[in-house]
């Protein structure tokens, strides 16, 4: 999917992007993630699609650590 | 003139229906809105102008159905940026104000454009922000010098449209987002018409702009910062609010005060606030600081060994960005500067 946005403008490490909508909705960007030569009124094409490996990678990576957290639990009422 | 500031908080229907205070008097409404710009101006005898309209369209309508705003005379729209002209067309529909200014620089977003396309459709006199005087009943607006060519450095900010408000003996300026590079332009252009009472702080006290020079040629007694609570621009930038509190400064700012009211039947004015006023302590000046929070009172150009007093004719002609600042001659000696022979700081 590709979608289109464009930079309204730039404040500090961000730039303000506008969806193109009939009533538009504008968010922060971080700056240093859009390529070099982007301007302030530039539309901005985002290729978008969904990385399925490595959702799988991580959620599997993630889990591990979780798992390992889990055996620490030793069961029954806590006292602190 | 003896300007004389009472800090009130007032419950908010009896400050925005107005009903307390006599109608002769010229109300300035800095507008909470957000991370954006708005200002409403409401004339002794019923003119209405509105600066900006913030990031938020429903806010916006809601602010000016308060306020009982049934018709717009001036609209301005400083700059194109979506902080400033949110919700502008529906504005255009509702109130068909009978004229526009921006600074005629197009920008490619669908806000700036339903804006246009609302200008077009409703056949709104449009002018673009050119030096210009606009007489409105009491009141007189003159926009200052653009730039020419246009500030091709962040292009929209600092190009964006510089009005000054004379009512009587009180005046006001408000500056949209304008950077350094502009300030040094109104420095050299517009010198004499920079001094006054309230000044709308650039770009929401950001440190892109609010030079030192500008602000003291400004001179003004009160000043308004629109910023967001919380914003994720860091707006106002400290060292903004350290130059306007080592100048001794008012400050007002939207996020800690909402929105602001000025009063002033021309000579003298009130400042009221929606929240209560949450003032920055002022500069604590110790026995060994004493020296260092004093202000700057020299200057020399980044590409000069002559340093000046801040008040030299020399001053006005340094590029604001080859423009270095100093407290003591001491500092300015120190880097290798000797003193102006006009001056002779």
């Amino acid at each position: 999917m590709v979608i289109k946005l464009i930079i309204d403008r730039f404040e500090g490490k961000f730039a303000i992007l506008e969806s193109q909508d009939k009533n538009p909705l504008i968010f922060n960007f971080p700056y240093h993630l859009l390529p070099e030569g982007v301007k302030e009124g530039s539309v901005i094409r985002f290729n978008i699609d969904i990385d399925e490996k490595e959702t799988k990678t991580r959620r599997k990576k993630i889990k591990e650590q979780l798992d390992n957290l889990k055996k620490k639990d030793r069961g029954g009422d806590i006292q602190l | 003139m003896k300007k004389l500031i009472i800090i009130l908080i007032l419950v908010f229907i009896l400050c925005f229906t107005g009903t307390l205070y006599a109608q002769e008097n010229l109300k300035i409404y800095f507008l909470d809105v957000g991370q954006g710009d708005s200002s409403v101006i409401i004339s002794s005898s019923g003119q209405v102008v509105l600066i900006d309209s913030g990031p938020n369209e429903s806010l916006i309508l809601r602010y000016l159905q308060n306020l009982g705003i049934s018709q717009i005379d001036l609209l301005i729209a400083t700059h194109a940026h979506a902080d400033h002209i949110t919700g502008m067309d529906k504005i255009i529909a509702k109130y068909k104000p009978k004229a526009f200014i921006d600074p005629g620089i197009p920008h490619t977003t669908i806000t700036y454009q339903k804006m246009i396309t609302a200008l077009e459709k409703y056949n709104i006199n449009y002018y673009e922000g050119t030096s210009r005087k606009i007489n409105l009943g009491p009141l007189t607006f003159t926009i200052l010098s653009p730039a020419t060519p246009f500030i091709k450095e962040s292009e929209l900010n600092n190009n964006s449209v510089v009005v000054r408000l004379d009512f009587k003996n009180f005046s006001c300026l408000f500056t949209g987002d304008i950077e350094k590079e502009r300030e040094g332009q109104l420095l050299n252009e517009s010198r004499n018409n920079l001094n006054v009472d309230i000044l709308k702080i650039a770009h929401h006290g950001s440190y892109s702009g609010s030079s030192p020079l500008f602000i003291k040629s400004v001179n003004p007694e009160t000043s308004i910062i629109f910023c967001g609570k919380g914003n994720q621009y860091g707006h106002p930038h400290q060292e903004t609010l350290t130059l306007l509190q080592s100048l001794g400064i008012n400050i007002y700012r939207t996020d800690l005060n909402g929105t602001i009211l000025v009063e002033t039947n021309g000579t003298d004015y009130q400042v009221f606030t929606e929240k209560e006023s949450i003032r920055a302590p002022p500069i604590v000046k110790s026995e060994t600081k004493t020296s260092e929070s004093q202000e700057y009172k020299y200057a020399a150009s980044k590409n000069s060994d002559v340093f000046h007093f801040i008040s030299c004719s020399y001053v006005a002609t340094i590029k604001p960005e080859n423009l270095i600042l100093f407290k003591t001659s001491e500092e300015a000696i120190a880097s290798g500067r000797r003193p102006c022979k006009v001056c002779k700081p």
